[in-house]
């Protein structure tokens, strides 16, 4: 009777999207811990792998790959490293003879060796092993199947809780969402756009907005098309990803440089975009959470926090992938040009660089030191998205709650609770949980099929923005304005973070940290 | 009443049998605290100790000239069954911790004996398995220990031999 009367409704405990993405994330992240302590199934198969190159694609790498491995060889041969000179002598001469097949297991030897050489034949391995009819074999297809039949039935027991959607035509829809999802991240598994960090999130939006914008989408399909709910499950998965001991990798220095740079280049982007150019509030926080943190996801978990529109997240999706472009050529180029040291050098590339990725990646085009300092950096940056969703969804509802208010009224602690958006909880418990509770080995097993089931749920997200979105509404986007913030700010980030890199890791402040 | 009572003994009885079950270990707690250590730096991607009390360091060249002298000792590799099959040292046996946590007697079952001489390694020195394994022989009271710190990846670089496969190999000098 007591809780009557206070009006506690506990059905919103399923009624409402953001608990159910919850309990979607909840019962997705159990199945695999359980499937994982008993040994139910092989968690290694289960991913369906997207990766694919062409013969064309290949040989085209061949000279770049030879110019990469050239230094190593010198390096190695300085070193008094025989056995390194001659596997990757043993790969060139692979190359040479351009067969895949030799070449992948020339590559696998020489990763055995670890560090920058290892690196550089993942890099060239992974590109050889991939070979595109893999991706079409029986068991890949199936591997992508089970997941979307799982996700088909979990997705239509939520909406048939949550009730008033057409679970027919959802039914039915969903698996077209799906197979286009899984377009996009055919086309991003390519070697083109990989080695250019274009992610599946960009292709599934064009796809999307290509279909709505040509042929339309039928009235059948709409159902299935459930931006919000797709995106707030994948948030609550990626919680799991998140996870507080890593940002003890990088020792202090690199939780003072994430930390400097976050809340200094946050508080500017959102500034600049606000004041001097215009752009609203949701817009300039969700800039500023892509230009500071770096990244796709921390742009899609700050859009979650403080649920704003959803088109303009691909936008800022758009722009943070395009902006990683040319800063992952130039930045190593400038490091090596002006003779920064390895150390800064990777500390400013893992600061300022978009997906860990683009940091490898670029790193390693400086040295292994820059590599390894870059990922650590990176990794510290990334726990911050926790901390950064987190206070923003606080912000936003004490915001909007201001705003509903209208005048003097102090808005109550259950309005404030009412607007907080209660799937941020579930991404901060699973966050705790993979933090602080689970066994390490648990952890790490876990780590890429719950990071694939995330992505599914985001493809499926991104597709669905493309397919709701009309061109002229993207038209309507504040102009350039909001890029302008961005290029801006991404400029002013990438200034502060080397300053930083260089207090911090140039052995200026503290010594040299011992990378190696 | 009856079926009540009859419930609260059948949880009581279950809750000491869990606990015997938890307690029930084949390792002492210290040692377990060890390897959980271990685990985590892993986990971090953390360098391993310079060294261990009690264990001797060797490094390349002497497990080489060891090898090359055909001196008796037993050489162990610490890693996954599927690291071991890739690549590694000519006439090491396989025995990693993950085999031992479940199964004390995996050393005694290998043929090791308490006063082997016995050289551990794995994948260099971000690798928890070697000092993994030193950990839990020496709670056996294996006093001989020799850590290889640097591992495969050390002895690949100096270019010395190394066999692929199941077959444990033989050295040629």
């Amino acid at each position: 009777m007591e809780e009557k009367k206070k009006g506690i409704d506990w059905s919103n405990l399923w009624k409402n999207e953001d608990w159910l993405a919850v309990w979607i994330g909840f019962i997705l992240i159990v199945l695999v811990i359980v499937a994982h302590q008993g040994k139910l199934i092989d968690l290694k198969k289960v991913t369906p792998s997207f990766k694919w190159a062409t013969d064309g694609q290949i040989e085209s790498r061949i000279d770049s790959w030879n110019k990469a491995i050239d230094p190593l060889i010198k390096d190695a041969e300085a070193k008094g490293e025989p056995g390194t000179v001659n596997r990757l002598q043993a790969l060139k001469e692979a190359l040479a003879k351009k067969d895949r097949k030799d070449i992948a297991s020339a590559a696998e030897k020489v990763q055995r060796i670890g560090g920058l050489p290892a690196a550089v034949a993942t890099e060239i391995g992974g590109h050889t092993k991939a070979i595109p009819n893999k991706v079409f074999t029986a068991d890949n297809i199936t591997r992508a199947v089970k997941i979307g039949v799982v996700y088909l039935i979990i997705a239509t027991i939520g909406l048939k809780l949550f009730g008033g959607v057409p679970l027919g035509k959802f039914i039915i829809g969903f698996p077209i969402v799906f197979i286009l999802a899984w377009l996009s991240r055919f086309i991003a598994g390519n070697a083109l756009p990989t080695d250019y960090g274009f992610e599946y999130v960009v292709f599934a939006l064009i796809i999307g907005l290509l279909i709505s914008n040509t042929v339309g989408i039928p009235e059948w399909l709409k159902p299935a098309v459930r931006t919000e709910y797709y995106i707030k499950s994948g948030l609550v998965i990626l919680g799991a990803g998140i996870l507080f001991f890593e940002i003890m990798q990088g020792g202090a220095l690199g939780l003072i440089q994430g930390i400097l740079v976050v809340a200094v280049i946050w508080y500017f982007c959102f500034w600049f975009a606000t004041k001097v150019l215009k752009v609203d509030d949701d817009f300039a926080a969700l800039l500023s959470s892509g230009v500071s943190i770096c990244g796709v996801s921390a742009a899609i978990a700050t859009c979650g926090a403080i649920q704003a529109d959803k088109k303009k997240l691909s936008y800022v999706t758009g722009l943070v992938l395009i902006v990683a472009v040319p800063m992952m050529v130039i930045m190593p180029w400038i490091i090596k040009a002006s003779g920064i040291p390895e150390i800064v050098g990777g500390a400013w590339i893992g600061g300022t660089l978009d997906t860990s990725g683009s940091v490898v990646a670029a790193g390693a085009l400086v040295g292994e030191a820059a590599m390894k300092t870059g990922v650590i950096v990176k990794f510290s940056q990334n726990v911050l998205i926790g901390v950064a969703a987190f206070i923003l969804s606080i912000a936003w509802t004490l915001k909007a709650c201001k705003a509903g208010a209208a005048g003097a009224e102090k808005p109550s602690a259950r309005v404030i609770w009412e607007r907080f958006p209660k799937f941020v909880l579930g991404f901060l418990v699973a966050s705790a949980v993979f933090s602080f509770l689970l066994h390490i080995d648990t952890v790490s097993a876990t780590k890429s099929l719950l990071g694939e089931l995330r992505t599914w749920w985001f493809a499926l997200a991104f597709m669905s923005i493309g397919l709701e979105t009309r061109f002229l509404d993207m038209a309507k986007m504040e102009g350039g304005r909001p890029a302008a913030a961005f290029i801006v700010a991404q400029a002013v980030n990438v200034v502060w973070t080397l300053i930083l890199a260089y207090l911090l890791f140039g052995g200026i402040i503290f010594p040299v940290p011992d990378i190696r | 009443m009856m079926r009540r009572k009859t419930l609260v003994i059948a949880l009581a009885v279950l809750f000491v049998l869990s606990g015997g079950y938890v307690f029930a270990q084949k390792w002492s707690a210290e040692t377990m605290k060890k390897i959980e250590e271990l685990k985590s730096m892993a986990g971090a991607k953390k360098e391993m100790a310079k060294s261990m009390p009690g264990v001797t360091e060797i490094k390349a060249e002497e497990l080489k000239s060891w090898l090359d002298q055909g001196k008796k000792f037993v050489l162990l590799d610490d890693r996954t069954k599927s690291d071991y099959e890739k690549e590694h040292i000519p006439g090491a046996l396989r025995l990693a911790p993950d085999d031992l946590e479940p199964d004390a007697k995996a050393a005694e079952k290998l043929g090791l004996k308490k006063d082997d001489i016995i050289v551990n390694y794995c994948n260099g020195i971000r690798c928890w398995r070697s000092p993994g394994t030193i950990v839990f022989l020496s709670e056996l009271g294996y006093k001989n220990l020799y850590w290889y710190r640097e591992g495969i990846p050390d002895w690949i670089k100096k270019g010395y031999d190394t066999v692929e496969g199941k077959e444990v190999g033989t050295w040629k000098k």
